[in-house]
């Protein structure tokens, strides 16, 4: 036997171990990887015994420790199992006996040290009895907190071992205490010093699991709440059940449930609400899809199905309401009064769609109104300036979060019939981006044949728009697009001329507005001249808004002077209106009285109506090009061009020295230059100036002009002569120049146009000249050639 | 179980498996003890008790063998074999075959009475 002696000094190898403490009768696997620990290794197993001490390094960082890396208190281990793998060394070790370093006796090729043997400590008493129950307590509670893999019984596991300290080692070898503690667990010379040790730790861990488990457990009690709330609704729903009570969800489902008795559906329709009402009776009120799936049962049952008005055929009493409301428009009260005839023979007839176009204030929408009046049936209005979305005709989706339906099925929702008249107004303003373009949504909408299965997102049922009524309205049919205004029939509303404005204002306007004033119509009287002085001096527009605008202010100005007392009634006059309207401030359109050669006046049309435009031409000697000016459109700057060219072209014809021409530029501009102009209808015009220009001899100042010049010199017809004829009567000229072929658009205007003004119809340019410029040379022979 | 957990704390590094044989005049003890040198294992009696101790070592060391894999068990061991008959009995002579350790034990007739 060969067995040292507690006092004898040895020299071992040293296995460096990092992060880990090797404890007595502990067994511990390690790999040893490193080119020292290898070699401390190798060194212990070429030894009969198989010993190796294993201290742990203080800093695990360092690859080769040298001496004071190391803890100085170790274990001396025997290598039980050894395998080979890859290149690593994993050894199986049994610690033996706790050893002190004494001295290094080599650090390189592998830690070598004289170690002494420490005794174990066998100290007993009444405080180790007591730390050793404390800490085994505490295992056990720790034990308990953990994961239930945790768990282990630790009776039996310490139950083998003797002495407390042993284990107190294999408590902390199993826990998460860190490895400087653990070094001094086994430097520990006492028992009651480890023990403290490892019960501080189990302290500090229970400590931290317990509030580990306050977190979850708090976690997990807001989950249970709701899951108690669920049940206590069962429970509800069953007590309410065995009671004979309803839900208020029932009770809602069974509202809905009356509700549909009481309508006649399609049986499409009827199918539909059935199936998403027994979805909702399903349904708890607190699902999201309640509400959403209730508020479109409202919807399909809120829609008109089958609910139309009673339509009024009788013809006198339409044409009466029509003329009751608006002044003149013969031609539309006469398309209006054909379709209720229409409707009266056969009344399978599709409704037609119209569309009002003219100039705001033309009464587009009150018209729309009237009609509706005039049927009997009811007026919803929807205005389509805005919308860009497609979405915005026809809905969205249901699937969608604050999906609604459509602007259509919401008018025809409101409208509660299903035959109301819907008047789209401002159509031209729609707008359209990359969402999609709601024009094309409209098509479906307003094609008479396809309406009929009208398709909107939300209510994903066809609806029936066929006996819909529609009524567009629009300032210009330019930002129509084109298949969209090939479905509707369009009706020209043109501007008014001031008689009829003077007329509008006496039937319509003042009362309305003196009503509004609180004034009795006797005491504001408001006489024709006067009435004209407003309109000419106050208002430059095609309908009557501004006119009715300062009638309002008028009767609002009066109407406080009588509330003061200072006025009984009123006979208005010229100062007064100047007095209530302040200076007049319409000068513009006023006629030129007198004209320097190469300015005449033109005729133009504008979305607000007609308008009266001077366009100026000069030369400029030693110039060379035509220059425009006036932001003119492409079209118009041609047609001034080819005014210029049938000039030169005809030069000797028309008494004009070539010379010029060729010698000296020539300048058109159209004033009011900052407003963009096109259009072929100012060629007449602009060849007059020129033509003017170059002879040196001034137009007539009481003549106004328009239409389309060819390079041969005919002059072609142009559009909006109603406007442009009333924008001259406005100014007051007395000679009009216009094309020939538009001699038939003249029967809309007022008789009192007529009256004022001398029509001259031109077919060729000469004739043109020769009516416009006294003296000119050509006139004589051409117009003779013309006649 | 236990027993393997024993094993893994008990101080004393392993245990040899033993065998239990009656024979006419006593007990026989066989000890699974491979690669033991003689004089390193102790044989002691003690009351009902037999206590075998010792240590294994590596013999197989010189400087051109390298170990490469490693299972067998090189240090101390220590057995305490409980005997049946509850009785002191002495060991009458140790044998050594074939890495087994052969312990004959008889009853100590004087000690019994």
């Amino acid at each position: 036997m060969n067995v040292s002696t507690d006092t004898e000094l040895l020299t071992v190898p040293v296995f460096p171990l990092k992060n880990g403490v090797a404890f007595p009768n502990i067994m511990l696997p390690i790999t040893a990887g490193r080119p020292a620990s290898q070699a401390a290794v190798e060194a212990a197993l070429a030894t009969e015994d198989k010993q190796i001490a294993v201290f742990t390094q203080r800093n695990t960082e360092v690859d080769e420790p040298g001496t004071g890396d190391f803890y100085s208190v170790g274990t001396l281990c025997v290598i039980r199992h050894m395998k080979r793998h890859e290149g690593a060394i994993h050894l199986m070790l049994q610690g033996s006996r706790r050893i002190e370093r004494v001295e290094v006796v080599q650090t390189s090729p592998y830690p070598q040290f004289r170690v002494k043997y420490l005794t174990q400590p066998t100290d007993t008493g009444t405080e180790v009895e007591a730390m050793h129950r404390t800490m085994l307590d505490l295992a056990a509670h720790m034990m308990s907190l953990g994961p239930p893999q945790m768990q282990i019984d630790l009776e039996q596991m310490v139950s083998d071992l003797e002495m407390p300290l042993q284990q107190a080692y294999v408590l902390s070898t199993m826990t998460s205490i860190d490895v400087d503690k653990q070094n001094h667990l086994l430097a520990a010379n006492t028992q009651l010093e480890g023990l403290s040790l490892v019960v501080d730790f189990l302290t500090h861990e229970v400590q931290v699991l317990e509030v580990q488990k306050q977190i979850s457990k708090a976690v997990e009690s807001k989950m249970t709440v709701e899951q108690h709330e669920m049940m206590l609704r069962q429970q509800l729903r069953e007590i309410q059940a065995q009671l004979g009570e309803s839900s208020p969800e029932q009770e809602e489902v069974a509202e809905l449930r009356r509700r549909m008795a009481e309508v006649t559906l399609p049986e499409l329709v009827k199918k539909e609400v059935e199936k998403e009402l027994s979805r909702l009776e399903r349904m708890s009120a607190n699902a999201s899809d309640y509400q959403t799936s209730r508020s479109y049962v409202d919807l399909v049952l809120d829609m008109p199905w089958q609910k139309v008005t009673e339509d009024n055929l009788d013809l006198k009493r339409a044409r009466d309401i029509l003329d009751e409301d608006h002044f003149d428009l013969q031609e539309i009260k006469e398309r209006i009064i054909e379709h209720l005839a229409v409707m009266k023979l056969n009344p399978q007839a599709k409704a037609p769609i119209l569309c009002f176009v003219g100039p705001p204030g033309v009464g587009k929408t009150s018209l729309g109104q009237s009609i509706a009046r005039a049927l009997g049936r009811i007026f919803e209005r929807m205005s389509l300036g805005g919308p860009h979305d497609e979405a915005e005709l026809r809905g969205h989706r249901r699937t969608y979060v604050g999906a609604m339906p459509g602007r259509i099925i919401r008018a025809i929702r409101r409208a509660g019939v299903k035959n109301p008249l819907l008047m789209l107004d401002e159509i031209d303003k729609l707008g359209h981006d990359y969402r999609g373009d709601p024009a094309a949504a409209l098509m479906e909408i307003l094609d008479p044949s396809q309406n009929d299965q009208f398709n909107d997102n939300y209510l994903d049922l066809p609806y029936d728009l066929s006996s819909v009524f529609f009524v567009a309205t629009a300032n210009t049919l330019d930002s129509i697009p084109a298949p969209l205004l090939d479905r509707i029939e369009v009706l020209r509303l043109s501007g008014y001329s001031a008689e009829e404005k003077r007329e509008i204002a006496k039937r319509y306007i003042i009362g309305r507005r003196l009503g509004e004033a609180g004034l009795k119509p006797e005491q504001l009287v408001i006489g024709d001249a006067e009435l004209d002085f407003i309109i000419q001096s106050y208002t430059r527009e095609a309908g009557v808004r501004s006119l009715e605008r300062a009638l309002g202010r008028i009767s609002r100005k009066v109407a406080n002077r009588v509330a003061d007392g200072r006025l009984e009634s009123l006979t208005l006059n010229r100062e007064m209106i100047i007095e209530f309207l302040g200076p007049a401030h319409m000068t513009r359109e006023a006629r030129r009285e007198s004209m320097p050669a190469g300015v005449v006046a033109g005729l133009a049309w504008t979305e607000m109506g007609g308008d009266v435009l001077y366009v100026e031409a000069v030369l400029l000697p030693e110039g060379k090009d035509l220059v425009l000016t006036g932001q003119l459109g492409s079209v118009m700057q041609e047609s001034a061009k080819a005014a210029q060219s049938y000039l030169w072209s005809q030069a000797d014809a028309l008494g004009i020295v070539k010379e010029q021409i060729r010698k000296s530029g020539a300048h058109i501009h159209v004033p009011a230059g900052a407003t963009p102009k096109d259009g072929p209808s100012a060629g007449v015009t602009m060849a007059t100036a020129l033509a003017s220009a170059y002879t040196g001899l001034p137009v007539r100042s009481d003549t106004a002009m328009t239409g389309e010049i060819t390079l041969s010199g005919l002059v072609l017809p142009v559009g909006g002569i109603k406007e442009k004829m009333l924008a001259a009567h406005r100014a007051g000229f007395k000679h009009i120049i216009l094309p020939k072929e538009n001699e038939q658009d003249l029967t809309e205007l007022p008789e009192q146009v007529f009256k004022d003004i001398e029509f001259i119809f031109a077919e060729h340019i000469e004739t043109v000249f020769a009516a416009a410029i006294p003296g000119f040379p050509g006139a004589e022979l051409n117009s003779a050639q013309n006649d | 179980m236990k027993q393997q957990s024993s094993d893994f704390y008990r101080p004393g590094g392993w245990q040899p498996r033993v065998d239990v044989y009656r024979c006419a005049d006593g007990l026989l003890v066989k000890l699974e003890l491979a690669g033991i040198a003689e004089h390193d294992v102790k044989i002691s009696t003690q009351k009902d008790k037999l206590i075998v101790e010792g240590k294994r070592r590596d013999w197989c060391i010189s400087d051109n063998e390298t170990l490469l894999s490693m299972e067998i068990t090189y240090d101390w061991f220590k057995r305490i074999i409980p005997l049946p008959e509850a009785i002191e009995m002495s060991v009458v002579r140790t044998e050594y075959h074939n890495g087994m350790l052969l312990v004959y034990l008889t009853t100590d007739k004087d000690n019994a009475r």
